[in-house]
């Protein structure tokens, strides 16, 4: 079964990204912030990360960031899914080292899915 | 300075200004006018006066046996009456001084002879040099003064003669032929005097006219320099921004009321100080040596944005622009700095920042939850929806993605109004980008009907330009030609490379766009009054954004439109063909 782990902070999409990858056959971990991301991960090893950028606590460049920098995570593929949508957030991202990048007004939710799929066949 | 020369031509000329104007009848001033008046009515009365006198003692003198010493009087009676009628009638010197002069050779050869009136023709004699060479050039004068010397010399060689004509003797006519070249000597010296004088003296008046005028004009050119400085001063004094002019240490040499205003410092703290030690020195170093580098050592103008502080310690951001001023060897004479406080700006920019931060992400993000909710309705649970639900709800996703769209619009005019849109040259198959927006065209293609004509070549290699920007041109023409052309249309994409353009024309056989409409088409908000009515959905944003890209991307676009035939849009926009890469 497929892993994902999901940080979003929106009590909504956090719903509906549950629902959505339950459907498709996930085992679905949430997260409300960068800093339940890195205690999640001590006793779950996803295939692939959602991560959403503004978040309480710690946001999703500083939790891509640690990610990143973190030998045992950084092999981890990232797909951030945010609602910023400025050119400077999206080349901060990818400097960051992120795998995919989607803005989530801009796609249907099985959209955000098969990116998640096609990440985790990639890495 | 005047000479001696200039001195007694002065004097002379002014006793004879008078006489000289008069007689040249060039009186304008009425009162100068009846002063010559008053003098030529005394000048007539004593010229009556003499002339009569002469006349009665001349025919009185022919009378008693005396008729040489009597014409000789009449004569001199006569040249005074010729010479007044000469004046008064021709007005000309000349003609009255030859006359004159003639008249009085005339009476100095008759006084040789005849001795005039208990012998003063002797002293008459001495009377011709400096009267001629006075009333005539000196050359001219000198003819007649000559005329009188060869009669002089005649009769003194003549006295030695048996029959002497002269009734003066030999050692007389010697003598006075003596007195006669002295005092012609004199007479010509003084001439010769008044004429330089008079050369000199026009030649210092024009020089001194030439100052004056000189003087003149400086005094003009200075009054309006200092009209000009004056004038200047005042820009400076009021300028709303900061002034400063500092020498080449950066010490302050003059600061504008508006800098005390801004920093807080008074003109004593001012003065003769460098800005570091008031407003400055909150930057780091490099920006600093950066600075001096540019302005002292290239001796380049600098611009930029600064953090100062106020007296009161307050920080604020300006901007600032500092230019060395250069003298002619090309070293810094002093700098002038202009700074404008920016806070304000730099605030509002910042807010606005935020707000599009904030519509960005917190619009967004109950749209998202609408979206996927709606989706995951229509798909998951399709099987447990009535078909009247299933319709509520596709109306609702639809709804939703109209406001997405709309709230990307104006997300997209705000990044462009502040010029905050990034392009991104990218190297990337343009065949790809299309076949995408298709893809995500699709259904709305289908739902309306429509027969799409792709004709785009296979063999257009990878191309480098903004390839969002690309896919926001096209998505937004391609949208609007499936939305605005009725069912069963036909909708037409020809791509194609023209050397270093990609050049793509979309056409539909739509509403079109009526005449009088067209040259509203990139405006914001605009929607023809035709197909408002038809199509209700739309928010005329997207054609001013695609305007806008197209800027962007340094291309053009017009089109071609006929109501209810169709529009046809082509736009080309430069690109650099990628031959770095194989074709994706």
């Amino acid at each position: 079964m497929k892993k994902v782990l999901i940080a979003e902070d929106d009590k909504f999409l956090s719903n509906a990204y549950r629902v959505a990858f339950t459907h498709n056959d996930f085992e679905v971990q949430m997260a409300m912030n960068g800093e339940e991301v890195f205690k999640i991960l001590e006793t779950f090893t996803p295939d692939v990360i959602l991560l959403d950028l503004i978040m309480p606590v710690k946001d999703g460049f500083e939790t891509l960031k640690e990610l990143k920098s973190n030998p045992t995570f950084k092999s981890i593929p990232v797909v951030v899914a945010s609602n910023l949508g400025q050119a400077e957030d999206f080349e901060k991202a990818k400097a960051l080292g992120c795998e995919g990048y989607i803005i989530k007004s801009d796609v249907d939710i099985d959209v955000i899915i098969q990116k998640a799929e096609e990440v985790i066949i990639a890495n | 300075m005047y000479s001696f020369r200039a001195l007694f031509f002065t004097l002379f000329h002014r006793l004879s200004e008078y006489w000289n104007e008069f007689l040249n009848a060039e009186i304008k001033d009425r009162k100068f006018k009846n002063e010559y008046q008053r003098e030529m009515h005394t000048l007539h009365l004593f010229s009556f006066i003499g002339a009569f006198f002469l006349f009665v003692y001349g025919f009185s003198q022919i009378q008693m046996g005396n008729p040489v010493i009597g014409l000789i009087e009449v004569c001199f009676g006569s040249i005074l009456i010729i010479n007044l009628g000469i004046f008064r009638l021709l007005g000309n010197l000349s003609i009255a001084t030859t006359i004159n002069l003639s008249l009085l050779l005339l009476l100095g050869i008759l006084l040789l002879s005849h001795g005039g009136v208990y012998m003063t023709g002797y002293l008459w004699i001495h009377a011709f040099p400096p009267l001629a060479l006075s009333l005539k050039p000196i050359r001219k004068g000198m003819w007649y003064v000559g005329g009188l010397f060869a009669v002089i010399v005649l009769y003194l060689i003549l006295s030695y003669a048996p029959n002497p004509i002269s009734v003066y003797s030999s050692a007389q006519l010697f003598h006075l032929s003596l007195s006669y070249i002295i005092i012609t000597t004199i007479s010509a010296y003084f001439s010769h005097a008044l004429t330089t004088g008079e050369e000199e003296i026009i030649t210092i008046n024009r020089e001194l006219r030439q100052e004056r005028d000189t003087l003149k004009l400086q005094k003009l050119a200075t009054q309006d320099k200092a009209e000009e400085l004056n004038k200047y001063l005042m820009a400076v004094e009021h300028a709303s921004e900061q002034m400063v002019i500092t020498d080449p240490e950066g010490r302050i040499l003059y600061a504008n009321p508006k800098t005390q205003e801004i920093t807080g410092f008074s003109r004593q703290d001012i003065m003769g100080t460098k800005a570091g030690k008031l407003w400055g020195d909150q930057m780091e170093r490099p920006f600093y040596e950066l600075f001096w580098q540019r302005i002292k050592t290239e001796k380049r103008e600098f611009i930029g944005k600064v953090t100062n502080r106020r007296k009161t310690g307050q920080q604020y951001i300006a901007e600032i622009r500092v230019t060395p001023i250069l003298d002619i060897n090309h070293d810094i004479q002093f700098f002038i700095g202009i700074e404008r406080d920016i806070s304000k700006a730099v605030e509002i920019e910042h807010m606005k920042d935020e707000f599009i931060s904030l519509v960005s992400h917190q619009l967004r993000t109950p749209l998202s939850a609408i979206r996927w909710f709606a989706q995951l309705l229509l798909k998951n649970n399709s099987e447990n929806l009535t078909i009247e639900q299933h319709e509520f709800l596709t109306n609702i996703y639809e709804s939703n993605l109209r406001m997405i769209d709309l709230v990307n619009n104006l997300l997209n005019i705000s990044r462009i109004e502040s010029g905050k849109i990034v392009v991104n040259v990218k190297s990337f198959s343009i065949q790809t980008l299309v076949s995408k927006i298709l893809i995500d065209l699709t259904k709305s293609i289908e739902d309306k009907k429509h027969t799409l004509h792709m004709e785009i070549s296979p063999d257009i290699p990878p191309i480098k330009t903004d390839p969002n920007l690309l896919s926001n041109i096209i998505t937004n023409i391609l949208t609007n030609s499936i939305k605005y052309t009725p069912e069963n249309g036909t909708i037409t994409v020809r791509i194609g490379l023209e050397e270093s353009e990609i050049v793509c024309s979309i056409s539909d056989t739509g509403f079109g766009i009526p005449p009088h409409e067209q040259q509203k088409m990139f405006e914001k908000f605009f929607r023809g009054e035709n197909v408002v009515k038809v199509e209700t959905d739309g928010n005329g944003l997207g054609m001013y954004l695609v305007k806008k890209f197209i800027n962007e991307l340094h291309g053009t676009i017009h089109f071609t439109s006929k109501v209810n035939e169709g529009t046809t849009f082509t736009f080309r926009i430069p690109i650099v063909i990628d031959t770095s890469e194989p074709s994706l």
